[in-house]
């Protein structure tokens, strides 16, 4: 029997230890850790080193700051710059502070005092304005800026970022003044994060020698960026609608590459021997890749799988993919479509697009496929789950369905009959896993192991066969009904959450370990072996 | 005092030895103090909080960093090799480590601790620990509120 690893180490570790580590996150991230469990938020709130101000009147002890528009438990001040000067000739040991102005007072401009503080290590502005004589001393501590809707002019911003020896990570959201970034080197700067609004930006460069991560959002078509200085860049991730139309980077460090929604991008090559991960999504325009990385361990491909010419894809066996396909109608044949596979003599042997499948290259395990149905009209089904199996071979297939797809073609009964198929199929492709699953609404899910059956012990409704009431059954008679192949029209699966595995078949000879969690109609899965 | 033998013999609760060169092993302030009171002719200090596995991983540690001639940056891989372990793992060798009085490793598995945590989604995060939400609707409404600023 299985039974689900719960490592909180954290609540494990003696007090001191989990203090110590909660205690080193910022204001912001403890908000974020606060949500993680109970004991987490018990812990964040007993520590008493700083507290997340949201009173400014005894600043003289905390160093966070933040004010919203709802904060009206302060009757004394008006508006809000009395109380920064304030804060801010008060208390100049200020670590970290975070101004978040209603958006009323776009472009406020608060005290230059907060500067002052030779502690400040995070700075979070938003709607603020920063001048040029703004910043006068070098503030030796700071570690993280983060402005959004900042009025800040390209000069001001290196000379700023000059100012500040220690930086690590720079954030730019919006900064609608921005035309052109130019952020000089600093030793200790690692991530740079920049969306760029809509339009205005049509530069980046950046000097940071020892940058490790760029992460670029929203560019326009016209932006330039500049990462040449950047040779240690280890993840690049452009979540962009165009990819820049000149982007200057030596990609020879890369660890990470990730291109999300990159229209206008219709070629791909990455011959980067160092690349581990490597995530394409939305591409839509994509219609040639050639990836060759000997130790790519981890490929992710989602919605944007109609290649119109080849993908030739040679990497390392321990390769684990994930696949997300959604518009699973436009496909006629998989293997038309992408030629994967792993060279299985491990050599650096290219393999162009031959679309023969029984080539020397064993095609790729897949470590799981996740299959948007939108169009389930589409009589295309029974041999497209086939050709699945039979060019991929998952682990674990992930389908989805909409809730109408009962109405057309009996299309959930479709999908039953290929299921005793696949049980067939599944003393071929030794170790393959499948896990059927919709909306909740009208779902199932299951896991097939060579020819057991499994299914998760929890409560599960079955509409009963007169109409509309459901039932409560132990998912253990389901799993027998499903042995003798009795279909089962629907389950409602309403609570996976941490219940064992139930096993229908004692002849269990691996352990499977399965996790599920219901997020808003989606249900997140784990299996390990 | 001890005699001037080169290397020091350190014993572990399940009887695991591990010999270790005396110039690295008193740059520890426990093993120094231990050294100076440990009865001169066993040469073996108990360390009887520790057990091999967890050794093991310690002194790999200290070996590479009392390495001669090593580079920062092969220092640095080396950490980021070494602290790919599991969050037990992790555990044990700061429980190790705070015993062995050693605030180097200390702090580097702190922030280790703390890069699986910092800037992750609250999905992630439980995940990455195993943590179950236990939060209700409402708890969890009530927690946003508490923090409503940090999300906006």
């Amino acid at each position: 029997m299985a039974s689900i690893v719960c490592d909180d180490i954290l609540s494990e570790l003696p007090n001191d230890i989990g203090l110590k580590i909660l205690s080193c996150l910022n204001l912001k991230e403890r908000a974020t850790a606060c949500f993680v469990s109970r004991n987490w938020h018990y812990m964040i709130t007993s520590l008493d080193d700083r507290k997340f101000v949201r009173t400014h009147h005894d600043s003289h002890k905390y160093c966070g700051y933040c004010y919203r528009d709802k904060l009206e438990s302060c009757r004394n001040c008006h508006t809000l710059r009395p109380i920064i000067v304030k804060l801010a000739s008060d208390n100049t040991t200020i670590t970290e502070f975070y101004l978040l102005v209603p958006i009323t007072l776009l472009y406020f401009q608060f005290s230059l005092a907060v500067f002052e503080s030779r502690l400040l290590t995070v700075l979070h502005l938003k709607y603020c304005r920063i001048d040029e004589n703004d910043i006068k001393n070098i503030i030796p501590c700071l570690k993280e800026i983060y402005f959004d809707h900042v009025g800040i002019s390209s000069s001001t911003l290196s000379n700023f970022i000059n100012k500040c020896p220690s930086i690590v990570e720079l954030t730019l959201m919006s900064c609608s003044y921005l035309y052109s970034v130019s952020v000089p080197h600093q030793n200790h700067l690692k991530k740079v994060h920049m969306n760029c609004g809509r339009r205005y930006l049509k530069e980046i460069e950046i000097k940071a020698r020892n940058l490790l991560e760029f992460h670029l959002f929203n560019s326009s078509a016209e932006l330039e960026v500049d990462l040449c200085a950047c040779t240690k860049l280890q993840v690049l991730n452009l979540n962009c609608v165009n990819i820049p139309h000149r982007f200057r980077h030596e990609v020879s460090s890369i660890k990470s590459l990730c291109l999300p929604l990159g229209k206008g991008l219709n070629k791909i090559k990455i011959m980067s021997p160092e690349l581990e991960s490597l995530s394409l999504i939305d591409v839509l325009d994509l219609d040639d890749a050639f990836i060759v990385n000997p130790i790519l361990h981890w490929f992710k491909i989602f919605d944007s799988f109609i290649f119109q010419n080849s993908c030739a894809l040679v990497c390392s066996k321990l390769m684990e993919v994930e696949m997300g396909l959604n518009y699973v109608g436009a496909i006629i044949k998989f293997n038309d479509m992408l030629s994967l596979g792993t060279d299985t003599t491990e050599s650096m042997e290219v393999i162009s697009h031959s679309g023969n499948l029984r080539s020397n290259f064993e095609p790729l395990r897949f470590k799981n496929i996740d299959l948007k149905i939108l169009m389930p009209w589409i009589p295309r089904y029974e041999s497209l789950i086939d050709e699945l199996i039979s060019y991929f071979y998952p682990r674990t297939l992930l389908v989805r369905v909409n809730s109408d797809a009962p109405k057309y073609n009996n299309f959930t009964q479709v999908l039953l009959d290929e299921l005793k198929n696949w049980k067939r199929k599944s003393e071929s492709s030794k170790r393959c896993t499948y896990i059927r699953e919709a909306p909740s609404t009208t779902g199932f899910i299951w896991t097939v192991y060579r020819q057991t059956v499994f299914v998760a012990e929890a409560t599960v409704k079955l509409p009963s066969l007169d109409g509309d009431q459901t039932c409560d059954h132990d998912l253990s008679q389901i799993g027998k009904l499903i042995q003798q192949n009795v279909p089962v029209p629907s389950i409602i699966v309403e609570d996976l959450f941490n219940h064992d595995i139930m096993d229908t078949n004692t002849q269990l000879s691996h352990q499977i370990a399965l996790c599920f969690r219901v997020k808003e109609q989606r249900i997140f899965w784990r299996i390990s072996f | 005092m001890m005699s001037l033998g080169k290397l020091i013999t350190l014993k572990t609760n399940d009887n695991e030895e591990f010999k270790l060169d005396k110039t690295v092993a008193v740059k520890l302030e426990i093993i120094k103090n231990i050294v100076q009171d440990v009865d001169c002719t066993s040469n073996v200090i108990p360390l009887p909080n520790i057990d091999g596995k967890t050794m093991t991983k310690v002194v790999k540690y200290w070996k590479k960093h009392s390495e001669e001639g090593v580079t920062e940056v092969q220092l640095k891989n080396f950490d980021q090799d070494f602290l790919k372990m599991s969050h037990s793992e992790l555990h044990d060798v700061h429980l190790a480590a705070k015993y062995l009085d050693d605030n180097q490793l200390k702090e580097v598995i702190i922030q280790e601790f703390l890069d699986r945590i910092k800037g992750k989604p609250i999905e992630e995060i439980r995940e990455v620990f195993g943590i179950v939400n236990d939060y209700t609707p409402e708890e969890e409404e009530e927690v946003r509120r508490e923090n409503a600023w940090a999300f906006e």
